[in-house]
């Protein structure tokens, strides 16, 4: 008895070091490949070694000195910040009147919005590189902005949608029975509580639209493209470095927005409290 | 609806002006309309309108036919093309459950300040750009790779295992891909099971693994049809892992797509191709909707 | 006697007479443009445009200096540079029968397909001087403005001296010449390929026959477990051949030949290359269609097709253009080498190539 009960001590001990050790692992897979290619970057040889033998600055200096690298990078954060804007106004706009509207086919409606994100995206790409061959959108500022835009509109949506439901209607309906007509209501009242919800989906636009591939892959011309596109025509072709310089930059990115989201949350925290 | 009217009606003689009130209610939410329009706009002439145009291709290139779509069924390569990518994406979606499942359990049972710091490991890889990873696993799986060169180093094995360009390395990265969807999906129904319930069961007698499978299992089921439809329906589009990971054997739809349009210039064909895959993530799309309402009513 | 000679005589006389008569008419009608009447015509499209499109990049740049820059700067036309020439999009632009591209570069294996269907416009050899062409490299679609090849290409530190390949027997003998290969993702080369390592004679590879195209995919079945890495885009093989990815690859000898210039261990193999080219063609509906003529006439001259050499390491197409090059320049050329090598089938391909590339993704997964 007293055996039983040691050995089922240890067992359960043994099943929780298991059970952790699989997440911890999981965590390690999730992780590491996007640091993996850190100390590459600053490796001193040209082909792959790993760990480097000698370090180096060499590839980032080629980066921040090849023109077609550092305009790539220059247009896509342009697109982005354009469609950070676009996305974030229209899809606030329509989760707003799905959230407060009583429409019929309302939930069509919401489902059609989300489309994009379920729709293959190489279709999707097709799709507009024809259309856009006939307007002339191809390789335009405009044309990258309108079609990342349909791509971050669901996230942007799917975020406001939960945001504003929080919202109680109550804070609204008094409002407006104190006198404020609509657009002062959504104004002075929705729009400081939907900020911190704004800022969230803003920053999904930024990274859809950054991290867009499929799309730029056939609507980029040689003299305007982004640096997803940049760096999958680089990765195919360059096995040096340099794409991994480019690649760490990118999680430096990636680490500073999420710094970024995770203080302004706080400090919407902060100010509600 | 006679119900209804003999209410309204009770309701307009007990107090005759909110008729008048609710009248102006429902023009307001109709003109809430107007907030959704812009993005209607948009998406109907620059998503929804380019893929009829495109789509219609498979039946009007040049003239009306149907012959691109029988070549679809009949050129056994196709239907090859289509099971290859079904398996690779059901794998994934497997893979993605078995590995996804204990971490979202744990992040539902931690406190929320641990869940705080494991958020951002499980989103990370979210935000990094899906080239950024597809690099790192060929640095990663190559045969000059990380992996083997330090197995090399170590003299754990002689000569380089062949871990890049095939069904392996495609797997890999599309789990990769996945899981961050995957665990945040199941996290989302989990974090709804009241902790009561196997509480309860425990109390009852009944020994942890059967708290969990009868209990917690079935509770968590909606989750995991979400999370697998999800991971899915994002999987048999998957274009940039098979092409950049994949070898020889590894052909995915959308790759033949690309080709289809860009190099071998037949539009039909690829429009073809478009139209039945779009067939696939559209129906599964459908269930998902009906899936996750399930699940709303569920929850809550 | 005298009457048959007399007949006899008179025979010739006709025929003679005959022979006179067509040529003059042939001359008539067939003498192209000279340079001079070329340049003359010219001089009245002073002050237009003409929108060219190409394929960006190092190959562009070196179109801009060959080309561009001197035809505006003679003839006072703005050439507007637009890039990539997707064939798919002259596609879009002929549908909608909205044409903004005057004159299009392309790969001369799709075009004339793209013709027979109604989305090119026909040259004119009146204008055009196609006399010191190879009649390999144009038709009545297309005019090829440079000749490169696909070829084999390998590490000189792997098989050294009189180790390496001479022949694409070699690059299935995995024995004699061990190591991993690159292949190119598409059928194009790799089935003639395939039947030179099988023993055809390289003039008889074309036209192909259902016969040679099973043969073809049979012997490519040999060499499959070898090769490491299917390649799609031309930059990938001297990527793979510098790094020692790869100790042979099969690539397009331009850029090869430069990483080989700069100095990396890698040297191309031609014999059995498969000559092909890039053309200019003109989209069906363009404004500028005479204009568009009058400039690929102008860029066929031998003294304008050549300079592009100087710039990029593809080949000119006129044979004239020949000896303006230098001899370390004429090594280099795909023109110089041309009898050791196959001459790509444009047409059979450009006719095939939808069904050659179904059968292609069969034979990969199998």
């Amino acid at each position: 008895m007293l055996k039983d009960l040691f050995v089922e001590k240890h067992w359960e001990s043994f099943k929780k070091v298991i059970f952790y050790t699989f997440c911890g692992l999981v965590c390690v897979f999730l992780i590491m490949p996007n640091f993996i290619v850190v100390p590459i970057s600053f490796s001193g040889a040209r082909f792959l070694e790993f760990p480097p033998k000698t370090y180096s600055w060499q590839w980032y200096q080629n980066y921040f000195e090849t023109e077609e690298w550092v305009s790539a990078t220059i247009t896509s954060f342009e697109v982005a910040i354009l469609v950070t804007i676009c996305a974030t106004i229209l899809g606030s706009l329509t989760a707003y009147g799905l959230v407060r509207g009583r429409f019929p086919g309302k939930n069509i409606i919401n489902s059609f919005i989300i489309s994009p994100m379920v729709t293959p995206v190489l279709v999707t790409a097709v799709a507009i590189y024809k259309i856009y061959s006939d307007l002339g959108l191809t390789g335009t500022l405009i044309g990258f902005t309108l079609a990342h835009t349909i791509m971050a509109l669901p996230f942007v949506v799917i975020v406001m949608t939960a945001n504003l439901r929080g919202i109680n209607v109550e804070v609204e309906q008094a409002a407006r029975s104190l006198g404020a007509n609509r657009i002062t209501t959504l104004r002075r009242v929705i729009f400081p509580l939907a900020l911190p919800g704004m800022i969230a989906g803003g920053l999904f636009a930024f990274l859809i639209s950054f991290d867009e591939l499929i799309i730029a892959l056939f609507i980029s011309s040689p003299t305007l493209s982004t640096l997803p596109k940049k760096l999958w025509d680089g990765i195919r072709t360059e096995i040096n470095p340099t794409i991994a310089a480019v690649s760490t930059l990118l999680v430096l990115l990636s680490v500073l927005v999420l710094l970024g989201a995770g203080m302004a949350r706080k400090y919407f925290e902060k100010k509600t409290q | 609806m006679t119900e209804a009217i003999t209410q309204i009606q009770s309701v307009t003689m007990e107090r005759p002006f909110i008729k008048q009130l609710a009248r102006l209610e429902r023009w307001e939410k109709i003109t809430v309309f107007a907030f959704v329009a812009p993005a209607m706009v948009l998406l109907l002439s620059l998503f929804v309108y380019p893929l009829i145009i495109f789509l219609l291709n498979s039946v009007f290139d040049p003239a009306f036919t149907i012959e691109h779509y029988v070549k679809a069924f009949t050129r056994p390569v196709y239907l090859r093309i289509f099971r290859i990518t079904f398996e690779a994406s059901l794998l994934t979606t497997i893979g993605a459950l078995i590995i996804g499942y204990p971490v979202a359990y744990l992040f539902a049972h931690v406190s929320a300040t641990t869940r705080g710091i494991l958020l951002p490991l499980v989103l990370f890889p979210f935000w990094t750009s899906i080239l950024v990873r597809m690099y790192a696993w060929m640095v990663l799986l190559g045969n000059d790779g990380v992996i083997n060169q330090l197995l090399l180093k170590g003299d754990i094995i002689s000569s380089p295992l062949p871990m890049l360009f095939n069904r392996f390395s495609v797997l890999v990265g599309m789990i990769h891909f996945m899981l961050p969807y995957m665990i945040l999906t199941l996290y989302s129904v989990m974090a709804g099971i009241p902790k009561e319930l196997t509480q309860a069961a425990a109390s009852l007698g009944a020994p942890p693994y059967k708290q969990f499978f009868r209990v917690y299992l079935p509770w968590s089921m909606p989750g995991v049809g979400a999370g697998c439809l999800l991971v899915f329906i994002l999987a048999v589009a998957f274009f940039v892992t098979p092409a950049l990971l994949g070898g020889i054997r590894d052909t995915m739809i959308s790759q033949v797509i690309q080709s289809e349009i860009e190099d071998a210039l037949n539009w039909g064909f690829g429009a073809a191709l478009s139209m039945l895959l779009m067939i696939v993530t559209t129906s599964l799309y459908l269930i998902y909707n009906r899936v996750m309402s399930i699940e709303r009513i569920h929850g809550g | 006697m005298l009457e048959r000679l007399s007949s006899k005589k008179f025979f010739m006389i006709v025929s003679l007479a005959a022979i006179f008569t067509l040529s003059g008419v042939l001359s008539a009608a067939g003498e192209p443009l000279t340079m001079e009447q070329v340049k003359e015509r010219l001089q009245k499209f002073r002050g237009s445009s003409l929108v060219i499109v190409s394929w960006g990049g190092s190959y562009q740049d070196a179109q801009r200096k060959a080309y561009y820059e001197p035809f505006e700067k003679e003839f006072g036309i703005k050439i507007v540079e637009d890039s990539p020439a997707a064939e798919a999009k002259v596609m879009a632009m002929v549908k909608a029968k909205n044409v903004t591209w005057d004159l299009v570069d392309g790969g001369a294996y799709k075009l004339g397909d793209l013709g027979n269907r109604g989305f090119l416009e026909e040259l004119d050899y009146n204008i055009i001087d196609a006399r010191d062409v190879d009649p390999f490299f144009y038709s009545k679609w297309y005019m090829s403005t440079i000749s490169w090849c696909e070829l084999l290409g390998y590490r000189t530190d792997a098989f050294p001296g009189d180790k390496a390949p001479t022949s694409a027997v070699d690059f299935w003998d995995v024995k004699k010449f061990p190591g991993r290969r690159a292949m190119r993702d598409n059928p194009i080369f790799n089935i003639p390929l395939a039947l030179l390592a099988d023993g055809v004679p390289k003039d008889q590879i074309y036209p192909l026959t259902e016969e040679k195209i099973k043969r073809a995919f049979k012997k490519l079945d040999e060499v499959k477990p070898h090769v490491n890495v299917w390649w799609t885009q031309g930059a990938q093989p001297p990527q793979l051949l510098t790094d020692n990815e790869v100790v042979m690859a099969t690539g397009w000898n331009g850029r090869i030949s430069t990483v080989a210039k700069e100095g990396a261990p890698v040297a191309v193999l031609w014999d059995g290359a498969q000559m092909v080219s890039d053309a200019w063609y003109i989209p069906k509906g363009t404004k500028n269609k005479e204009l568009a003529m009058l400039f690929i006439a102008w860029a066929t001259f031998p003294e304008i097709n050549w300079p592009l050499s100087q710039y990029i390491d593809y080949g000119p197409v006129n044979n004239k253009s020949l000896k303006f090059l230098s001899k370390e320049l004429l090594e280099r050329m795909p023109l110089t080498h041309a009898d050791k090598m196959i001459k790509c089938d444009f047409d059979w391909w450009s006719s095939n190539y939808i069904d050659m590339l179904d059968r292609w993704r069969e034979w990969k997964l199998q």
